[in-house]
């Protein structure tokens, strides 16, 4: 009985896994992602060459108006303050290369080995490290999150979805897209959680996270 | 998201798609430029794959279709073989003091007086 429970278990897992792949290739065939809510059906999409001069636009403002701001931080301030209170983020990145540097020695012996318990062994060891330095990397990531850095890609990430986020319109038997949003004050306060989950969900496929500085 | 890219992109039909694409000029995606991000990953690993297997071809060492199928295990082949080929090219020093180390036999160096 508990071998049909296993093997029922292994299929459901196939099935999901297949499930994904084929969401994968949809999200794959074009550079536009359709996805559905309660509301309807919406999409995200490469932004146009004039929309991504507005995004530029909005970044260098936001980035002013936080330089203005007295009480945001460069990264590098934040990390003196939590110094003073004996957070040293400095000795997380370190500890965070040096266990990089540990996982990658054991890579080599796991990519040499052919006995399958020494594969069993190394791979869990090389999971425990990996997940040692995922938490350290989500310590640091928390402390340094208020910085300007941080909260520009936040912002320039938000405006970028509102540009390009859009809604599937049935007008005379023609299909067309439009602009969820009139304005980024409309998107920012709109209370479609679901909606806006989603296209942030879906803008991660469509853009590596805009670098802060060039 | 990469997971699930990666398991496509090492897949049969990806593979043969990538392959015979230009051949044929099959089109892998509807749009021709203004990749997403996920397009891009996709090609990085549908070229990653076909390479591994082109190593499967030329029975090279530490790799098969089991390396292929687990992350961890390829990814650490990447690197194995990333460490090796950098062993491989690191050049090797064939002057010393302006005296050639290439020959085994010794030259001579005339200096002014």
């Amino acid at each position: 009985m508990s071998d049909k429970n296993e093997l029922a278990k292994k299929l459901m897992q196939d099935i999901k896994m297949a499930e994904k792949g084929s969401a994968m290739q949809e999200v794959l065939k074009d550079n536009q992602i359709p996805f559905t809510v309660k509301s309807g059906t919406y999409r995200v999409r490469r932004p146009s060459y004039n929309e991504q001069l507005k995004v530029e636009d909005f970044r260098r403002k936001k980035y002013l108006k936080l330089l203005e701001d007295d009480t945001m931080k460069f990264r590098k301030q934040w990390i003196e303050i939590y110094k003073k209170k004996d957070i040293d983020i400095d000795k997380m990145e370190i500890d965070m290369r040096a266990i990089q540097e540990d996982i990658e020695s054991l890579m080599l012996r796991l990519a040499e080995t052919e006995s399958p318990k020494d594969m069993e062994t190394l791979k869990n060891e090389i999971m425990t490290l990996k997940e040692k330095q995922l938490l350290i990397n989500i310590e640091r990531t928390d402390y340094l999150s208020y910085s300007i850095e941080d909260q520009i890609m936040i912002a320039v990430n938000s405006y970028y979805t509102y540009i390009v986020l859009e809604k599937r319109i049935e007008a005379d038997k023609k299909v067309v897209w439009e602009k969820v949003f009139e304005d980024y004050e409309s998107f920012s306060n709109s209370i479609d959680s679901e909606l806006i989950n989603k296209a942030y969900y879906y803008i991660n496929h469509i853009i590596y996270a805009l670098p802060v500085f060039k | 998201m990469e997971t699930i890219i990666r398991k496509l992109a090492r897949s049969h039909d990806c593979q043969f798609l990538y392959v015979r694409a230009k051949e044929l000029k099959l089109k892998i995606f509807n749009n021709d430029s203004n990749l997403t991000k996920a397009q891009l990953i996709f090609l990085q690993w549908l070229h990653i794959y076909s390479s591994l297997y082109e190593c499967i071809m030329r029975k090279e060492k530490y790799i098969n279709e089991e390396v292929i199928e687990d992350d961890l295990r390829c990814d650490s082949y990447l690197l194995w073989r990333r460490k090796n080929k950098d062993k491989k090219d690191k050049p090797i020093q064939t002057k010393k003091n302006g005296i050639d180390m290439t020959g085994g036999i010794p030259t001579v160096i005339f200096k002014r007086k």
